[in-house]
């Protein structure tokens, strides 16, 4: 009954990211109605042009990433064992900026989705290996030491950037995170996020497992040392990989996890698919705003003015903090 | 070497610098339940972990059916052993089912789902500990017996050779805590090992084949139930006076503690009790523990006053049962309660036999005798044709107390006609 509810769930949730991308491309300032794409859009060269160069692959690009964060939030706040726990809170998208950064700066932009692969992972073992002490990881000390390097390397991305001559905007695209340089060219390595995606899942039951907490890990077949490392590097991955095409995004890593947990329980087997969807569905709401009422704000703003609030919620929650 | 599941030799570890276990050895034989006792801090959830794998080896060497312990990959060490944590940390909303299949995942291959056989292990451990009913339940919806219920059906579907169990009935009630400590009980005949870490020491030594008693991170003693809770071990370890008897259900012995315990105080009045038939034997415990300097008799030897007596020390006279006192005893007697301070007399039964108890009062100043009676007549059970009964009559017609509970005689001997000062 439950297995048959959930993946009503994962269904729907795939359907409205859908919806939200369809409903995406014909909003905008520029006015394209649902007839006009329906009486045929290829008469229009300039319409056309902003649907399937601008719009469609922006959409796409917006739901790969969302799904990306949202689900390497998922495992993040399972390995941390940690509600406040994702790629934004522990500084690893700062890592994954710092890395594209340096590839700009470097002249090697070609190699930013790498640099940013390296940056989220060593921004994330960082933050464990300082947050760590005597084998224990407080809620507190992880958040705060995410915070500290999350800020040491915003301010060396600051600081490549206004050296290599970038102005504030581009900069604050880094910081803060947006979709308006999205194109074609960004989603065949957006969908090579779904491969560590995918890792993640098969890893469900591990998952669960550990979320049950530490002392029974060994005793039920698991490695936790081993299989916390692997977890870990391969949802920094993820970040990494989003980060050099999206820049740092806040929150959606964070939130959606959560409302899927109330909706479809603890279960990872459903929780990652189901996060995954969350985040694409949250991520293209959010730029569609952005995009169409906010001037083409970041969107990192947009996810943050919505996802601070729930922040402090979840903090309030928490009594060991 | 067949039949041995775990042998420990040597070991020593700690969480920082310092060892907390040091030199452990232990031989684990299958189908034995070992039971782990010892004072908090004495480092028994440190041996469990260390056995668990979640705090390394760091002198010794643990032999898990042959093989050292660090040789075993962690998917054939859960197949081998089971642990039960002391408290389930589980915070989220996982099905109970769910949970107890947790159990079954050294079992299940990374790629392939659980098993018919895996579902099928799942129900049985459920039906055996009672939490069927609870399967579809939230697991932090239960209450804390119950969640532990659950920990104990994991480890049950989990199939191990070796099961760990930390304080698993803490939070149980009494009911399923017997039910459950049967269950793996049962478990452990079955070519298996069990071993426990237990508050109760008391239901360690009902159900476990052996005790190890646990004192600073060393094993003090090891063997028997009744070679472990011996008066002496149980002292010098939890800082106790344990009077120790047996169960008279399992047949194993029983501790029992002295909550407080005061050596003799000089300043404090000596009392002579005069009992029998186990109407003494509160007060024994009771006025040797309150440091007062307690002496007994006449009593036959087999009564169980005169047991309570032996157990707590108190000087005692004591003759062969059913016979009559002998002139000899007779004047013991009389000797010693010329010299208490306090004589005091219960309701017990009076024969010709142990008459002389009661006779030898009529030779001491009545103020001294604090009389415990019924409120109104018959004050004992009188075998001697009301004989004794009017002596106890005049006693009381000539000054001697009287009360009827022996709450107030704690009272009553603080008050100042019992100080000492005042008697001398």
């Amino acid at each position: 009954m439950n297995t048959i509810r959930n993946s009503l769930i994962l269904i729907g949730l795939f359907c409205a990211v859908i919806i939200a991308i369809l409903l995406s491309v014909i909003t905008g300032p520029v006015e394209i109605s649902l007839i006009e794409i329906l009486t045929g859009i290829m008469q229009d060269t300039t319409h056309s042009q902003i649907l399937f160069e601008i719009r469609l692959p922006r959409a796409i690009a917006a739901s790969l990433v969302g799904a990306g964060l949202a689900c390497a939030g998922a495992a993040m706040q399972t390995l941390f064992r940690n509600d406040l726990a994702d790629p934004y809170t522990l500084g690893t998208s700062a890592g994954g900026a710092v890395g594209v950064s340096l590839a700009i700066i470097t002249g090697a932009v070609l190699l930013a989705p790498i640099a940013a692969f390296c940056g989220a992972i060593g921004s994330a073992f960082l933050v464990y290996l300082l947050a760590a002490q005597k084998r224990r990881l407080s809620t507190g000390n992880l958040l705060l030491t995410g915070i500290a390097v999350s800020m040491f390397f915003s301010s060396v991305v600051s600081v490549c950037l206004v050296f290599s001559g970038k102005n504030m905007h581009q900069i604050m695209f880094w910081l803060m995170g947006g979709l308006w340089n999205a194109s074609w060219a960004d989603i065949p390595l957006l969908l090579i996020t779904l491969i560590p995606a995918g890792i993640l899942a098969l890893f469900s039951r591990d998952l669960n497992i550990m979320s049950c907490g530490e002392a029974e890990t060994r005793t039920l077949g698991i490695d936790p040392e081993k299989t916390k490392l692997l977890l870990l590097a391969v949802s920094a991955g993820i970040t990494g990989l989003v980060v050099s095409v999206s820049g740092s995004i806040g929150f959606i890593g964070l939130v959606s996890p959560h409302i899927m947990r109330i909706i479809t329980g603890p279960d990872h087997r459903v929780l990652i698919p189901a996060s995954l969807g969350c985040g694409a569905l949250l991520l293209v709401c959010a730029d569609t705003i952005s995009r169409t009422w906010l001037g083409d704000l970041p969107v990192g703003i947009v996810t943050a003015f919505f996802g601070a609030p729930f922040f402090l919620m979840l903090i309030r929650r928490r009594s060991d903090l | 070497m067949t039949g041995q599941i775990l042998e420990i030799s040597d070991l020593s570890t700690g969480y920082d610098e310092n060892d907390i276990l040091h030199e452990i050895s232990l031989l684990v034989r299958e189908k034995s339940f070992i039971g782990i006792i010892g004072p908090n801090g004495s480092g028994k959830s440190t041996f469990m972990q260390v056995l668990a794998r979640s705090l390394p080896v760091r002198e010794g060497d643990i032999m898990l059916l042959g093989d050292s312990l660090q040789s075993y990959s962690f998917r054939d060490f859960g197949m081998k052993v089971g642990y039960v944590p002391q408290e389930s940390e589980i915070k989220f909303k996982y099905p109970v089912y769910d949970v107890v299949m947790m159990g079954r995942n050294p079992h299940i291959e990374r790629f392939r789902s659980p098993s018919e056989e895996d579902h099928e292990a799942v129900r049985r451990a459920l039906t055996q500990t009672g939490t069927l009913e609870l399967a579809d339940r939230p697991i932090t919806a239960l209450s804390g017996g119950e969640r532990q219920r659950v920990m104990i059906a994991r480890v049950l579907a989990q199939d191990p050779v070796l099961l760990l169990l930390d304080e698993p009935f803490a939070h149980i009630d009494i009911h399923h805590q017997y039910e459950l400590i049967r269950i793996i009980r049962e478990t452990s005949k079955d070519k298996r090992a069990v071993i426990g870490v237990f508050h109760d020491i008391n239901l360690a030594a009902a159900y476990c084949d052996d005790l190890v008693l646990m004192h600073d991170g060393r094993i003090r003693a090891c063997g028997k139930p009744e070679e472990v809770l011996t008066t002496e071990l149980i002292h010098e370890v939890f800082r106790i006076r344990p009077v120790i008897n047996i169960n008279p259900i399992t047949g194993t012995p029983f501790v029992y503690v002295e909550e407080e315990w005061k050596e003799p105080d000089v300043h404090k009045p000596s009392i002579h009790l005069i009992s029998g038939g186990g109407t003494g034997s509160y007060l024994i415990s009771l006025l040797s523990r309150s440091g007062y300097s307690l002496s007994c008799g006449v009593l036959a030897e087999n009564d169980s006053d005169c047991l309570m007596a032996r157990k707590n020390k108190v000087p005692t006279l004591a003759e062969p049962p059913f016979s009559r006192l002998s002139l000899e005893m007779e004047e013991k007697l009389s000797e010693q309660v010329q010299k208490a301070d306090v004589v005091i007399v219960t309701s017990m039964p009076v024969g010709w036999g142990n008459y002389p108890n009661i006779r030898v009062l009529e030779q001491i100043d009545p103020k001294k005798i604090i009389c415990i009676l019924p409120s109104s007549e018959p004050f004992l059970p009188d075998f001697t044709s009301g004989v004794a009964t009017e002596t106890i009559k005049r006693l009381l017609s000539a000054g001697a107390h009287k009360i009827s509970n022996p709450a107030e005689l704690l009272e009553m001997m603080q008050s100042k006609i019992f100080s000492k000062d005042t008697m001398q």
